[in-house]
């Protein structure tokens, strides 16, 4: 009997993703969801943590560019031969992340990182983005893995003449841009404004941090383990991962951690961008909100669990000539840890993971 | 606001605390900052060419753009020799100092990043005792648990800092003079005790964590202009002093073992493991009080972050 169900199930899940992506339909909610107006909480509207936004004068969210985005997004004919959409990988249930440590290209060739999360990105103050931070801004850096010729192959110059194809588009790049027009770049507008309107916000850890002064304070949200190790986080990890201010975990430049001590052969990372030899081994670090459900973790996703992750900190990592000098062994005990994990999944936001905005209008 | 460059740490052996002392001249070569900065050790250009060079698939000593990955490929757009291929030399040209396509990763406009040194917390002042009463606080210990742990904890380190102190004046006391050793205790004591230190909060609300220089001691053990081998021992006893200080691994076993009847195992082993840790703190984001003289200026205000140099009545007062 479980044998005929399970066979069932696969059936029914090849036979959706064999359809078509001309002949997939996508529903849109008669009132727009709102994108452009983002009720934070008060540690998002400090001044030291508003300057971590990277949106730009020329391209702010609207609700309109926002929805056009969503539905590119999760459209399969971005890819060259319409299996793969960017929703494919960046999965909303995982902070958009993919589960797997490697994604499938729209070929079925395998990517050699892993996906990175898509949470937040409005504050990288940066404003560069992939492992290597070799993509500028948002704006810039949507369109690479459309172009991608192992991640999804399209043409750009074909990109607007495909889209055009779909009557539905029109209205939408007309709400959004006031002309129906289909352009590469208005694509990667209205991408970046979907992309940067994924706040996560409304953690266990944000709805504590309304409740007290300071970080440091105890949450009274939180149970005595949670607080231990946000008192660890903040005395041992918030140097790097909640720079000055309290609401966004994201490092403020690519790091070298030092996962490896080979400097020849592993991934080089920003280095191979850059050329720089003290970039070698570099790599962005992805923002620790909703880090319980974006396994598996680092660029070549490596650790497959939070525990490896911290063992790998507690270690103090490999001698790297370019390892970074706040990389210190810590030498974390067994309940430490167990405090550090516990905290770090008050930084998990389930309205976010699941909020019907930013999931797949396709389905 | 005025500005004056983060040089003017340099002017810390001035500070009026020590006025009473016979001041040594400024020597600009010499680091003075009570807390150093932790740097690494970069790699070199040839790691660089070593790594490309695993691409050359064909080993015929070339990386044409087939042979890279699709994010690298646009490499090639350095190659100077024309032949659509990358070698040795111009992989080398391009992994020395500023390479001319290599400025892409920049800080976006008007956000300075993280930037500046880093040091461990520890050093900011002498005393460990933030460190160690920071480490209790961590273990989020019942209230009258706190309580009883601090009752061990604060005079365990005061006898620490006693012992290493009583051992240091011995060590002084043949090496200076009274009035010189005089001079030197009350500058310690206040290292110590970081008496006099302000506490200051921004009109957002935010603290300001400031830390009084003061003298570097050492450098005012130099500045008494004692014979070449007294102060070579009166440095080495210094040294000694800060290692003493800090709780070594004996005296952590001891503490702990005090602690037997207050905290449980793990909370005792979780301490243990707390205070065999240093902690890293941002160099630039302490904040210091300077006061003192260059030339005929009186100089008095506050160092905040890199290069911010505000008088007092530009800063909120406490």
């Amino acid at each position: 009997m479980k044998a005929w169900l399970f066979t069932g199930v696969a059936i029914w899940v090849v036979s959706l993703a064999a359809v078509p992506a001309a002949e997939r339909t996508f529903t849109l909610p008669d009132t727009p969801y709102q994108y452009a107006y983002l009720d934070l909480p008060a540690h998002f509207r400090e001044a030291a943590a508003e300057k971590f936004d990277n949106t730009p004068a020329d391209n702010p969210i609207t609700d309109a560019g926002a929805t056009l985005g969503r539905v590119l997004f999760y459209d399969r004919r971005l890819s060259a031969n319409d299996t793969v959409s960017c929703g494919s990988c960046h999965v909303q249930s995982h902070a958009f992340v993919d589960p797997d440590r490697f994604s499938k290209g729209f070929k079925g060739g395998l990517t050699d990182r892993h996906a990175m999360n898509l949470v937040n990105l409005r504050y990288h103050p940066r404003a560069r983005f992939f492992w290597d931070e070799r993509g500028g801004n948002l704006e810039a850096m949507v369109l690479l893995p459309v172009e991608n010729r192992l991640e999804m192959g399209q043409d750009l110059l074909k990109l607007p003449g495909i889209l055009a194809a779909e009557p539905r588009y029109a209205p939408l790049f007309r709400q959004a841009f006031g002309d129906p027009e289909i352009t590469n770049d208005r694509i990667a507008r209205a991408l970046a404004q979907f992309l940067r309107s994924m706040v996560s916000a409304q953690a266990k850890y944000d709805e504590g941090r309304l409740q007290v002064r300071s970080s440091h304070d105890d949450f009274p949200n939180f149970t005595v383990e949670e607080n231990r190790g946000k008192a660890l986080f903040l005395r041992n990890c918030g140097l790097c991962h909640l720079p000055d201010q309290d609401a966004h975990f994201v490092m403020t430049e690519p790091v070298n951690t030092g996962l490896d001590d080979d400097t020849v052969r592993p991934d080089g990372g920003v280095g191979d961008i850059t050329l720089k030899p003290q970039d070698v081994g570099r790599f962005k670090s992805p923002a620790l909100r909703n880090v319980e459900v974006t396994a598996p973790y680092m660029h070549d996703g490596r650790f497959a669990t939070l525990e490896a992750v911290i063992d790998h900190y507690s270690s103090g990592g490999k001698n790297h000539p370019n390892k970074d000098v706040r990389v210190q062994p810590l030498h974390f005990t067994s309940s430490e840890k167990a405090a550090l994990i516990a905290f770090l999944k008050t930084l998990t936001d389930a309205k976010f993971l699941s909020d019907p905005k930013f999931s797949d209008p396709f389905k | 606001m005025r500005r004056v460059p983060l040089l003017l740490l340099a002017i810390l052996p001035l500070t009026t605390a020590a006025s009473a002392q016979t001041v040594a001249p400024f020597d600009p070569a010499r680091p003075t900052m009570v807390f150093s900065s932790i740097t690494g050790v970069a790699a070199g250009p040839e790691i660089v060419v070593a790594r490309l060079m695993t691409f050359d698939r064909d080993n015929d000593g070339r990386i044409v753009k087939s042979e890279l990955p699709e994010r690298m490929q646009n490499l090639l757009a350095a190659d100077t020799s024309g032949d659509q291929a990358l070698d040795r030399a111009e992989i080398l040209a391009l992994a020395s100092p500023a390479p001319a396509f290599a400025a892409a990763a920049t800080t976006a406009p008007g956000f300075r990043g993280g930037g500046g040194g880093y040091t461990f917390g520890d050093q900011v002042s002498l005393s460990t005792r933030a460190h160690v009463e920071g480490a209790l606080d961590d273990l989020r210990l019942p209230p009258v648990t706190h309580q009883n742990a601090l009752a061990i904890v604060r005079p365990f380190m005061t006898r620490l800092e006693a012992d290493a102190t009583t051992v240091l004046v011995k060590e002084l006391e043949g090496l200076m003079s009274p009035g010189q050793l005089g001079s030197f205790k009350v500058m310690l004591e206040r290292r110590m005790t970081g008496q006099g230190t302000p506490a200051v909060f921004r009109t957002n609300g935010t603290k300001v964590n400031f830390v009084r220089f003061g003298p570097d001691l050492a450098q005012m053990i130099e500045a008494f202009a004692l014979p070449v081998d007294h102060t070579k021992a009166a440095l080495a006893a210094f040294d000694g002093f800060k290692e003493r200080i800090r709780p070594a691994a004996a005296d952590r076993a001891a503490l702990v073992g005090e602690l037997k009847d207050v905290l449980s195992d793990e909370e005792r082993e979780n301490f243990d493991a707390a205070l065999q840790r240093r902690p890293l703190v941002k160099a630039n984001g302490l904040a210091g009080v300077v006061s003192g003289v260059v030339g005929r200026d009186v100089i008095h205000g506050v160092v905040e972050g890199p290069a911010v140099f505000r008088t007092p009545r530009q800063v909120a007062q406490p």
